[in-house]
């Protein structure tokens, strides 16, 4: 999942994008609300954590111009402006979610989860494919009850291909949704990451391979509908 | 005593129970003057119908204002019988008629057989002028007496020898005051009864008409009670009001306007306070959590930024300390000459980095004479937070002005991005032009403090917008001792 953090705040933009980084999330983070809403036109994020305060434009002005554009992304206020005003003001504004500083990291966690979920229209953190269960809130895969070890990058597309299963999901979608503004889009670190994670999810020599490959299109977990 | 109402009534109570007292004195002295006033009347026709009869004169000799004879002039039997009729009290002991006569040598001649063996006292009259006292007999009856003297044998004796005194008899004549004191007794009853009922009356007219009078101060106390923190808004409304409550609801108004404004303040110092806590106890929170969930990625860094949370959390708190102190006045200042020009150029080379940044340059102009005496470590404090502050907001490229007087200095800077609501909230704490918390190193407190510092030092630090400047102007209140130029 690929998330958007707009906080003026160096050391707390810092600390949380290396929180959701740990948690599995790519992350891109900015400082300023102009360069903020130019990432989000630019980037399809599965969700964006805004400040309300930030210099240039603020987080209710980031929101306002993308729900203007039809942006869906779900959008969660993280502010210290804690008034019913405020967060009245956030949610009636189309945010999704908002966020009181100081926060519990658990709870930014979940919350975030959530958000994503809702962008794939989930109601639970349980995806489900034959015999594989991934728990995206645990943080847990497992196949046919054995647990898979999975790094957080290799969980991040497991989820997605989860997400979007029966669907293709090209190489492009991958690396904009698992992986921040740093990777090169020569790299071939999708592919190399899809290759380590289907020898993990084949638990044993007869396992049926789940994830296949669609020549020139990329990736469908299932027999998919392309 | 402290209820004006308790103390209208008590003294419009207490003033009527005057008045009253004082009408009733006058209204039972006048009463016993014209009682004893009529007894005296009575006394002096008694006295010349018996000096009349003590005379033996014809019936047209009588005088003629004894209206009782002259009624009865012609009619000389009915008169005498008349006469007779009046003095006859006299003769008898228990008519409360009273009379006693004294020759020259004072010794009684005759006197009434009321007095039994009592005497009425000798009189002392000089003339023919009657003289009227009230008496009091050893038995305890009060008599009203009226002495004269009478010329007796009157036929045979010329007008001369009567003029002279000449033979003539001391008369008293005197009657019982029963009777007067028995009126004056049933109309002191009737003015107690009566002045009891209108002192009832007075007070449930009183009390009615104070609490009539002081309705309006109770509906300025319910409407008072009903303001509260979150409805400083309301006001007072002045119309329809006592002429007198006017200056007091206007004053009211006034001092509501003051406390909400204050309570505003207030507000938006704790909202700003909490915003400035919040933030960097977020970090903390964000931080501790992370170490404590990947324990083996966290590491120096994450203690580095612990301890520059702290030191911004301690340095914040210790700016709120100071602001509060020098703002209490708890501050001990040693003034000696300071020249400004230096303490200036220093602050400008804290800055150096920022305006290099921005490109921004400083042009001193020195107008001024001596330099003031202040004291050096106030003013160098307040000096950053100034310089500090027009490089933080003034447009980049452009130069920051400083002109020093001998009344005070000006800082000013152009700041197109400010305009007048944001220069008037210059100097509340937590103000920041720009919204945003973590842009800058700015917590907001800088001008704050600056005012404050000049306040400690006797000066006064305004701002104002001069076209696209801003102009932060310090005024030494006080006429400052100045050295000589030579000295500085």
């Amino acid at each position: 999942m690929r998330l958007l953090l707009v906080e003026d705040s160096r050391r707390l933009r810092e600390t949380v994008a290396l929180a959701l980084k740990r948690s599995g999330y790519a992350v891109d983070a900015t400082e300023n609300g102009e360069e903020g809403l130019w990432m989000a036109q630019l980037h399809s994020y599965d969700a964006a954590i805004l400040d309300i305060m930030v210099p240039c434009l603020d987080g209710l002005g980031i929101l306002e111009k993308l729900r203007a554009e039809g942006n869906e992304t779900p959008v969660m206020f993280l502010t210290a402006r804690d008034s019913i005003e405020d967060r009245v003001a956030g949610l009636r504004g189309g945010a999704d979610d908002y966020l009181v500083k100081p926060f519990a990291l658990e709870e930014l966690l979940a919350r975030v989860d959530a958000l994503c979920r809702r962008r794939y229209q989930k109601t639970t953190s349980q995806l489900v494919f034959q015999d594989l269960e991934v728990d995206t809130t645990a943080k847990v895969a497992t196949r046919a009850g054995s647990l898979l070890d999975l790094t957080a990058r290799e969980f991040a597309i497991l989820e997605y291909l989860m997400l979007r299963q029966g669907h293709v999901v090209s190489r492009t979608q991958i690396e904009e949704h698992i992986y921040d503004d740093l990777v090169s889009p020569m790299s071939n670190v999708v592919d190399s990451a899809i290759c380590a994670l289907r020898k993990k999810i084949a638990i044993a020599p007869d396992s049926e391979p789940l994830i296949h490959t669609r020549r020139g299109l990329g990736y469908v977990l299932g027999k998919g509908r392309s | 005593m402290n209820s004006i109402r308790r103390r209208l009534t008590a003294g419009l109570l207490g003033s009527l129970a005057i008045l009253w007292i004082l009408a009733g004195s006058g209204t039972y002295l006048s009463v016993s003057r014209g009682l004893v006033k009529s007894i005296d009347t009575e006394l002096a026709l008694d006295a010349q119908v018996l000096r009349f009869v003590a005379r033996g004169d014809q019936e047209d000799t009588l005088p003629e204002d004894a209206p009782l004879l002259s009624e009865e002039r012609g009619r000389r039997g009915g008169a005498i019988r008349r006469i007779q009729a009046r003095i006859s009290g006299y003769d008898q002991t228990d008519s409360g008629y009273y009379y006693q006569s004294w020759d020259a040598t004072g010794e009684t001649i005759a006197k009434s057989p009321s007095l039994a063996e009592g005497n009425l006292p000798l009189p002392e009259i000089d003339g023919d002028t009657p003289e009227f006292d009230t008496v009091t007999l050893d038995d305890g009856t009060r008599l009203r007496v009226m002495a004269f003297q009478n010329t007796a044998g009157g036929r045979g004796r010329s007008k001369g020898e009567r003029r002279r005194g000449e033979g003539a008899t001391l008369v008293a004549v005197a009657r019982d005051l029963e009777s007067v004191s028995q009126s004056l007794s049933t109309v002191l009853g009737g003015m107690v009864l009566l002045g009891a009922l209108i002192a009832g009356a007075s007070a449930l007219l009183v009390g009615f008409l104070v609490k009539r009078s002081l309705r309006p101060l109770d509906e300025l106390g319910d409407r008072s009670r009903g303001i509260d923190a979150t409805s400083l808004d309301s006001r007072f409304p002045v119309e329809n009001v006592p002429s007198e409550l006017v200056p007091v609801y206007e004053c009211l108004n006034d001092l509501l306007s003051r406390i909400e404004t204050s309570f505003d303040r207030e507000r938006r110092f704790s909202s700003d306070l909490a915003h400035e806590m919040r933030t960097p106890v977020a970090e903390l929170r964000m931080i501790s959590e992370s170490a404590l969930k990947w324990p083996d990625q966290s590491g120096e860094k994450t203690h580095r930024e612990s301890l520059e949370i702290a030191e911004q959390l301690e340095s914040m708190i210790q700016n709120l300390l100071k602001l509060a102190r020098w703002e209490s006045g708890e501050v001990e200042v040693e003034t000696r000459a300071v020249p400004l020009i230096p303490l200036i150029e220093a602050s400008w080379k804290r800055q150096a980095e920022s305006a290099a940044r921005r490109n921004l340059e400083l042009i001193i102009e020195d107008a001024s004479g001596p330099d003031p005496e202040t004291d050096p470590a106030f003013l160098t404090h307040l000096l950053d937070n100034l310089v500090s502050n027009a490089v933080e907001y003034s447009d980049p490229d452009t130069p920051i002005h400083v002109r020093i007087e001998d009344e005070g200095f000006e800082i000013s800077n152009t700041a197109s991005q400010l305009g007048e609501a944001e220069v008037a909230q210059f100097f509340d704490r937590y103000w920041r032009g720009d919204t945003s918390r973590g842009s800058s190193g700015h917590a907001g407190l800088g001008l704050s403090l600056a005012r404050a510092c000049a306040e400690a030092l006797g000066a006064a630090l305004d701002a104002r917008l001069d076209g696209e400047r801003v102009v932060l102007s310090l005024r030494w209140n006080s006429p400052r001792k100045r050295n000589s130029p030579t000295s500085s």
